[in-house]
């Protein structure tokens, strides 16, 4: 996302530079009785001195105004993932841990701890981990409980800044959902 | 500075990181921008990359405003005028004070120029690699000088983290020098690794440097990678 951010603003600043330099050259040459050098003034003063709200080339250009201002208004506000998490730190310390470390560990802790669990997936975000794990047709139901005590004993042994809190979803291998 | 390793029960012996001075401007300061590369770290997003996503953000609120007026008042659901009369009241006026207007559009022409530049520009400079320090001096006498050269010690300090248990490899990187210098550490931890052990085994060889270069303490950032087999690298 950084770098779609990085090449918009490059256009963004390229754009504006170029209408910036045209405004002020062609102003010059205005002023100086100069013919323009890239805008077609009589055609621009013609189209501008006819133009109405109701015009449709007016609606089309307001539409797509709209639709890449608010793609680019989403695109900012979109909540960007972390690279780090930090972890409990001390005086003249900071310590952090990658969410791929974190994740890495509690898929672990959850098939190592846990018999019935066959796989386990694990997003790990700035406050929350969700673990998707399918377990053996023969789980009951302690066995939600109990993955999720796995990943909250893995997590708190990390010793994490800020503890994040467990949401497990479990499967079947027969396709039941476990509640 | 020689490798240590620190085994599991030297974690109640390891060292406390040092008190830290609380006063001060210098401190002050010093706390600001730990905390501006805390969030830095956490987000790896630099001050261009905030400036970029704030001015985007305002671009793409400029648009949605200005289409949306259009777009209602083509249904007439404001009542401004229309854009011909608009404009031809601008040509008038623009004819009418014509040295205002055209040292007002030149002017915001070269403005937009240049804050188009430099927007640009910040997108695709090289930045410096944070702190990257060469040979420094740390102590100016009359009659000399002394000076540390940092790769040295950041290499003896990463040998000595990657000789820990549970670290698999380990990179170091001083950024800064001085009364506290500042250190950037980077391990890669095997899967079982007891991460906090690991920090706290830490303090040893962070002792052993401090006193190779004279000073107290150091202050120092670790980054963990747990469960991966290629060798760390500070980023």
């Amino acid at each position: 996302m950084k770098a779609v951010d990085r090449l918009l603003a490059l256009v963004a600043g390229l754009a504006l530079a170029g209408v910036g330099g045209l405004v002020a050259l062609e102003t010059g040459f205005l002023s100086a009785d100069q013919p323009a050098v890239v805008v077609p003034r009589s055609r621009w003063d013609r189209g501008m001195g006819d133009l109405e709200w109701s015009s449709t080339s007016l609606r089309v250009a307001a539409i797509i105004l709209v639709a890449s201002g608010a793609l680019l208004l989403v695109l900012q506000l979109v909540r960007r993932s972390p690279r780090r998490l930090a972890l409990d730190g001390g005086p003249g310390r900071t310590a952090w841990i990658t969410p791929a470390s974190v994740r890495r560990v509690v898929e672990r802790a959850v098939i190592d701890d846990n018999d019935e669990v066959r796989s386990a997936r694990a997003r790990v975000g700035r406050r929350r981990v969700r673990i998707q794990a399918e377990v053996v047709a023969g789980s009951d139901d302690a066995t939600p409980r109990r993955v999720a005590t796995s990943v909250e004993e893995a997590v708190g042994a990390l010793e994490m800044h800020r503890s994040p809190r467990v949401r497990v979803r479990l499967q079947r291998n027969d396709g039941r959902r476990v509640r | 500075m020689s490798s240590v390793t620190a085994s599991p029960d030297e974690r109640a012996d390891a060292p406390a990181p040092p008190e830290r001075p609380t006063t001060g401007a210098a401190t002050r300061a010093g706390r600001r921008q730990r905390k501006r590369r805390r969030r830095q770290a956490a987000t790896g997003a630099t001050g261009v990359d905030r400036a970029d996503r704030l001015l985007l953000g305002l671009i793409g609120l400029i648009a949605i405003g200005l289409g949306t007026v259009a777009l209602l008042e083509a249904d007439d659901r404001i009542g401004l005028r229309q854009p011909r009369s608009l404009y031809a009241d601008a040509r008038e006026s623009a004819i009418e004070h014509q040295e205002i207007w055209t040292g007002a559009a030149i002017a915001a022409g070269i403005l937009l120029v240049l804050l188009g530049l430099w927007w640009a520009w910040a997108q695709v400079r090289l930045r410096p690699e944070r702190g990257r320090l060469g040979e420094t001096v740390v102590a100016r006498q009359r009659r000399g000088q002394t000076s540390i050269e940092p790769a040295p010690v950041a290499r003896a300090l990463a040998a000595d983290v990657a000789a820990l248990d549970g670290v698999t490899s380990a990179s170091a990187r001083l950024v800064a020098l001085g009364e506290l210098p500042e250190v950037l550490v980077s391990a890669q931890l095997e899967i079982d690794a007891d991460v906090p052990r690991v920090r706290s085994a830490i303090e040893v060889p962070l002792a052993r440097m401090a006193a190779a270069l004279g000073v107290d303490a150091v202050d120092a950032e670790l980054r963990f990678r747990v469960g991966r087999t290629e060798s760390a690298r500070v980023v």
